[in-house]
Parts: C-alpha cells; sequence; structure tokens
C-alpha cells in the first residue's frame, strides 16, 4: 500500500474528493496537492460540474418559512470581503480567547474579518506568527509534558483503541493514517509548536509544519464539551474565512491529537470553538482558544 | 460495458489546460469542455456577480434558482428532515456570505453551489455518525447500511429534465463505478467505508469513483450536445 503523501496516490483520491468521500487527513493532503497540480485542478473543475448534475437531479422544495428565514438573516449577515481586493492585509488576530468582541455571533471570523491591518499576511512571510504581538504562547516550559501527552497519543492510536469506533478494519485503517499523519507531523523537521491556555481548563499545543502544510492539535487536561455540544476546530485564512477542519474527538479532550483537515499554509490562525453537536458551518460561539497559525 | 475510460486519448484531454492546444483527435472533447460552460445554470452568474455586490433581490432570485437544489442534496445525505433543513440554511447562508468569492472562471454557480451543499451535508452526516458510532459496539453494522438506491429516490423530489439524464448516464456506468458513486455522493460516506460496504479493496474504489466520474462526465456531454443546448 502506499502512503497518503505519495503523488500517484494523491492523484487518484480525486474521485473520492471530488465526491466528499475522503476522510479529513485524505482530504487536507488531497487540498495540499491540488494547490500545486493544475491539471488535477482541471480535472476536477469537470467533476464538480459532473456532481453538480447529481445534486441538481435530486431537487426537492424546502419549506417556504426557509425562505423568509434565509432572506431574513442575510439581511443582517455581513459578506466576506473578495479575495482580490487588498483584503490580504489583515489585522493582527489577538490569540487570547478573552480578546474577542462580546456579543459576537461569530467570534473567530468577526475578529478575522475586522478591519485594519498589522501583519502582512504575504505568503513570502516564513513565520506569519512573529510578526503578530497580541499572543499568549509558551514554547519551552511545556514542551515536555506536549511530548508525554504526544507519545500517549501514539500508543493509544497505535493500540487502535476507542480511537474511532467505526467498523472493524474502517477503525484500524483509520487509526493507521491518523497515527502515520500525526506521527510525520510531531517530527517533522520544521515542525513549530505554539501552546496555549484553553478556556475551561487545561491547554493545547498546536503543532504545525510548512513542508507538510499539516498541523495537528493536540489537547492536554481539556475538559468534555457540554452535553450535546462538539469541539470544533477552525483554519482562519488571511481574509478571516473560517473553514471547518474536523473535530476534537471526546476521547481526545483529556489526553489526545487530532489532525487539522486542511491547509495550515494557507490559515492565518487557527481556533476551536464549542459548536452544537453535528458542528456548525461557521463558529457560532467565541473561541475557547486561538493560535497563530 | 467498455471500462476503459482513461484511454490515453482522453486522459490527455483531460489533463490539458483551457485554451491549452489540443490533438486533433481531442477536437470533440475540446467541444465538450466549451459546452460546461453553457449548462443552463451558468445564467445564474450574472446573478451571481449582482449577489457578490450585496443585492438581496438578486439574492432572493438565487436563493429560488438553487433552494431546491440545495436541500434535495441535504435531505439525500442527511436525510433526517430537521436536520436537512438546518443545514439548508447554513448552507444557503454560507452561499450568501461567499458569494464575493464566486469566479466564473472556476465553474458553474451550480456546482459551486453544489459543491458547497453537499460538503456540508456530510460534515453533518459525518459528524453525527461519529457520535453514533461511540456509543455502539464497534462492528455493528446497521448504521452502515447502503442508501437507499439512486433509482428509488423519494417521492418528493421534483420531477425533473436532469432527474431521468442523471439516472441514463448513471445506468451507463459499471455496476462496481455506479454503487461507489452513489454511496459516496448519495450516501454520504468514505471511500474506506464504501469499500468495505462492497467488499472491494480500498484502491479499487479509488479507481472507480474516478473512472466513473469521467465517464459520468463524458456521458451528461454528450446527453447535452444531443438536446441541442449547444449550436
Amino acid at each position: 500500500m502506499t502512503t497518503p503523501h505519495e503523488s500517484a496516490d494523491l492523484h487518484l483520491n480525486i474521485g473520492g474528493y471530488a465526491l466528499d468521500a475522503l476522510d479529513p487527513a485524505d482530504r487536507a493532503a488531497f487540498e495540499a496537492h491540488l494547490a500545486a497540480c493544475p491539471s488535477c485542478r482541471n480535472e476536477l473543475a469537470g467533476m464538480a460540474e459532473t456532481t453538480g448534475l447529481l445534486a441538481a437531479s435530486q431537487r426537492v422544495t424546502p419549506p417556504a418559512r426557509l425562505r423568509s428565514n434565509v432572506l431574513a438573516a442575510i439581511a443582517i449577515t455581513p459578506q466576506l470581503a473578495p479575495l482580490t481586493s487588498s483584503a490580504l492585509e489583515q489585522p493582527a488576530i489577538d490569540a487570547s480567547p478573552d480578546a474577542v468582541p462580546p456579543g459576537s455571533a461569530s467570534g473567530i471570523a468577526a475578529a478575522a474579518d475586522a478591519p485594519g491591518s498589522a501583519a502582512d499576511a504575504a505568503p513570502t512571510t516564513e513565520h506569519p506568527a512573529s510578526n503578530v504581538i497580541a499572543m499568549t504562547r509558551r514554547r519551552a516550559p511545556t514542551a515536555t509534558r506536549l511530548l508525554a501527552a504526544a507519545a500517549a497519543v501514539l500508543a493509544l492510536v497505535a493500540g487502535g483503541l476507542g480511537w474511532r469506533n467505526a467498523t472493524l478494519s474502517n477503525n484500524l485503517q483509520q487509526a493507521q493514517v491518523t497515527a502515520a499523519e500525526v506521527t510525520s507531523v510531531l517530527t517533522a523537521r520544521d515542525a513549530k509548536t505554539t501552546t496555549t491556555a484553553v478556556k475551561g481548563g487545561g491547554s493545547a499545543a498546536i503543532v504545525s509544519s510548512a513542508s507538510l502544510d499539516q498541523a495537528v492539535l493536540v489537547a492536554d487536561n481539556m475538559a468534555p464539551a457540554p452535553a450535546g455540544h462538539v469541539y470544533q476546530l477552525w483554519l482562519i485564512s488571511a481574509s478571516g474565512d473560517a473553514r471547518a477542519a474536523g473535530f476534537l474527538d471526546p476521547n481526545s479532550v483529556g489526553q489526545g491529537a487530532e489532525v487539522l483537515a486542511g491547509s495550515i499554509n494557507q490559515a492565518k490562525t487557527v481556533g476551536v470553538t464549542i459548536e452544537p453537536a453535528g458542528g456548525s458551518t461557521s463558529p457560532t460561539t467565541n473561541p475557547i482558544m486561538a493560535v497563530p497559525a | 460495458m467498455d471500462s476503459r475510460s482513461g484511454s490515453p486519448r482522453r486522459h490527455l484531454s483531460l489533463v490539458s489546460g483551457v485554451g491549452e492546444a489540443l490533438p486533433s483527435g481531442s477536437r470533440n472533447v475540446a467541444e465538450r469542455d466549451t459546452v460546461w460552460a453553457v449548462t443552463p445554470a451558468d445564467s445564474l452568474s450574472d446573478v451571481m456577480l449582482r449577489v457578490a455586490k450585496g443585492d438581496e433581490q438578486a439574492f432572493a432570485d438565487l436563493y429560488d434558482a438553487v433552494a431546491g437544489l440545495v436541500h434535495g442534496i441535504s435531505r439525500r445525505v442527511v436525510r433526517d428532515p430537521a436536520q436537512a433543513e438546518e443545514v439548508t440554511q447554513e448552507v444557503m447562508l454560507e452561499i450568501w456570505r461567499k458569494a464575493t468569492r464566486y469566479s466564473p472562471a472556476v465553474g458553474s454557480v451550480q456546482a459551486w453551489v453544489a459543491t458547497i451543499a453537499h460538503r456540508r451535508s456530510v460534515d453533518r452526516v459525518r459528524a453525527a455518525q461519529a457520535a453514533t458510532d461511540r456509543d455502539l459496539v464497534a462492528g455493528t453494522t446497521g448504521s452502515m447500511a447502503p442508501s437507499t438506491p439512486y433509482d428509488e429516490v423519494a417521492e418528493t423530489v421534483d420531477l425533473h429534465l436532469e432527474t431521468e439524464r442523471v439516472r441514463q448516464s448513471l445506468s451507463k456506468l459499471t455496476e462496481l463505478q455506479r454503487e461507489s458513486i452513489v454511496l459516496a455522493y448519495y450516501g454520504g460516506h468514505t471511500q474506506s467505508d464504501v469499500a468495505a460496504l462492497l467488499g472491494v479493496p480500498l484502491g479499487t474504489v479509488k479507481t472507480r469513483m474516478r473512472d466513473g466520474l469521467i465517464r459520468l462526465r463524458d456521458a451528461l456531454c454528450v446527453d447535452l450536445n444531443a438536446e441541442g443546448v449547444r449550436p
């Protein structure tokens, strides 16, 4: 079996990607590949038109009240800034969870959408995080704890115990993929660790590798999410677009790790919010943690 | 059935950039590429331009044009009616927020909308699945039952020209191609789940999904031509 990082294997995942049939790690790997592969982008465009027709063949008229709900909602919902404008100049994201404007419907998005500019988000900046001043992070003091947590995670994953109770084969496969992803990020030569306290208790570290274009969230002693809620992970771009990057498995809050689905290099901020079970399409609560990507 | 959809000529045409000189044998495929930009949904790109400028009336028009598609896919994938309604509303709001990011150069409005709708539906169903799985004994397969076959769609589906065209195109695929695509797209399953459900290696499913989508694309293009959508 080939590793997920081999190009041929990545290219073969194009069908699964077009059908949204990849697990988060494979999805992230393929998106990284896509960014550098014009032929895949070209092929994907045709597949997207095809799946668009698969969707169009299943039209079901929604209840009329949805229309009034949505039209009422858009009247008070701001639109994202276009990508082509000078909106690439973005404000510094204060990583302190308490810095988000209270009452904001969407803390992360609001913070990232705010006008103004302090940090240059140009892709040539190797470590955009270093430009951000208002940032609470600790590196060395928690390194040992982090490594211990990571080791525990790897042991858990390697044992395949309680990681994801899907079908047995899927479980094993997922565990192997996850373990490989986590290991590759944690051991990457350019791995960069940012640790932060988590609102509600415990701490978390984001370990990211620019060369792998991936990041892992390592949770340490976090409290379980409130009943009926989940910890949802977000990758927020320089332009303020919060992209869902998966969930922190409830079994992992005490000590565990999750690979963030999506490109870390395209993200400016990594955040976690508490969302209703099932997750949300964009953050609906203030983040319990947010750190520069 | 012909399963050589990855034949060299076709593959070459698929990896050729737009506007790039194509070998003479690929001329018909180049025309098809043009056809894709002429799908009926493309008339929505003007509406999208207005929506991107914050035009709420234009968004109402867009809603009327695509809400059925969005709700159809969320109903199909999420299944639970109340949750599907939530997803549909979330997707329509996301379309409003991201209208500024839509580019006609990348694809039709229909494809863009469907991509968002399907991704959100799948995210919802997998998050729910993960929650359910934790309460189930590992190995229980009841929750993994395949979705309704494509030709047994709920009666609530609006009868539509596209419905029949897609049904016919799906019937031209090999069984494995069709099942892989239907389980993934309409069932919301991952390719690993599809492999387990069909009892075939993961690599086989990956290949069938890709080849099947390419054949489906070509079949739907041919049908567009047959209907005279393109002069």
